[in-house]
């Protein structure tokens, strides 16, 4: 895997921060598990969690193979998009992972769900 | 003070020069004022006329979407994603704090979009189709909120020319 660019993880970093603090709007696109947001009208990010690849015409006939493969660990992206779509930046790291739960965090607004019922458990 | 008049009269038509002059620059500001904001009313109704069509292709999407209407729902998509991406760069001055619900309104669109072209050719899951919906929802709702804010420029600006 190609090393991050120290903008790139600046990058992942800021996002990370802005969303923990709510300053970023995400939206679902129509995909699962992916989201975007936008910035001064000009540029999109949109974050995601790589599907894994659908198993083997082989490895379908034949069932699941023995010993049992260890499950291959979660990959995600980042593409950053100009007006028109064009692909500006598409990185694959771990780090984005921590991100992507941030903001399914905020789009799910788990954490409004937890300070009501932190509230009601403290009354 | 025919006297005076007669002395004078060349200091008196100057003053009296730079007070036309004066109200004349007074009145083509005006003018190129009120010029400057009948265009830009002109744009904002177009704007709003433009939202208001993508607004309502939005719709309608649903409606094939949730019908399986693949095709018909792919062609409302591009067509409102070229809408949205036109109004951007032809008004985005006007768009101001809207402009980032817009291009997330692209985004969510173009996987709209995506997800018709995938499931015209290779059935969709109930899980994908249920979040193709989700997010056609989504841009529906940022669609509405960029027309309601340029809506609300188009009646402040309807008032100040009032």
């Amino acid at each position: 895997m190609p090393t991050l660019d120290p903008k790139d993880t600046k990058l992942i970093d800021e996002l990370t921060k802005a969303t923990r603090s709510g300053r970023i709007k995400w939206s679902p696109t129509a995909k699962s598990d992916e989201f975007t947001a936008s910035f001064r009208g000009k540029f999109s990010v949109v974050v995601s969690e790589i599907e894994p690849p659908l198993p083997g015409i082989m490895e379908m006939a034949t069932g699941p193979l023995y010993p049992p493969r260890e499950p291959s660990p979660a990959r995600f992206r980042l593409r950053l998009l100009d007006v028109a779509g064009r692909l500006l930046l598409d990185i694959e790291d771990p780090s984005i992972g921590t991100l992507l739960e941030s903001v399914r965090r905020y789009a799910l607004q788990t954490d409004k769900a937890l300070d009501e019922i932190l509230e009601d458990l403290r009354s | 003070m025919a006297e005076f008049l007669k002395e004078n009269w060349g200091n008196l038509a100057s003053v009296l020069g730079l007070g036309i002059s004066l109200c004349v620059l007074w009145v083509a500001k005006k003018a190129r004022d009120a010029a400057e904001e009948a265009r830009s009313f002109a744009r904002i109704k177009s704007l709003v006329e433009e939202l208001e069509d993508a607004n309502h292709k939005t719709q309608r999407a649903g409606v094939y979407l949730r019908d399986r209407k693949w095709e018909i729902a792919q062609l409302l998509t591009d067509e409102i994603l070229g809408a949205c991406r036109s109004s951007l760069a032809r008004w985005g001055d006007q768009l101001r704090d809207s402009k980032n619900n817009l291009l997330r309104a692209c985004t969510v669109l173009s996987s709209v979009g995506e997800s018709c072209r995938s499931a015209a050719t290779a059935p969709l899951a109930e899980d994908a189709w249920r979040q193709t919906m989700a997010a056609q929802l989504e841009a529906l709702q940022l669609v509405g909120s960029t027309l309601g804010e340029v809506r609300r420029a188009e009646e402040r600006s309807k008032n100040a020319n009032a």
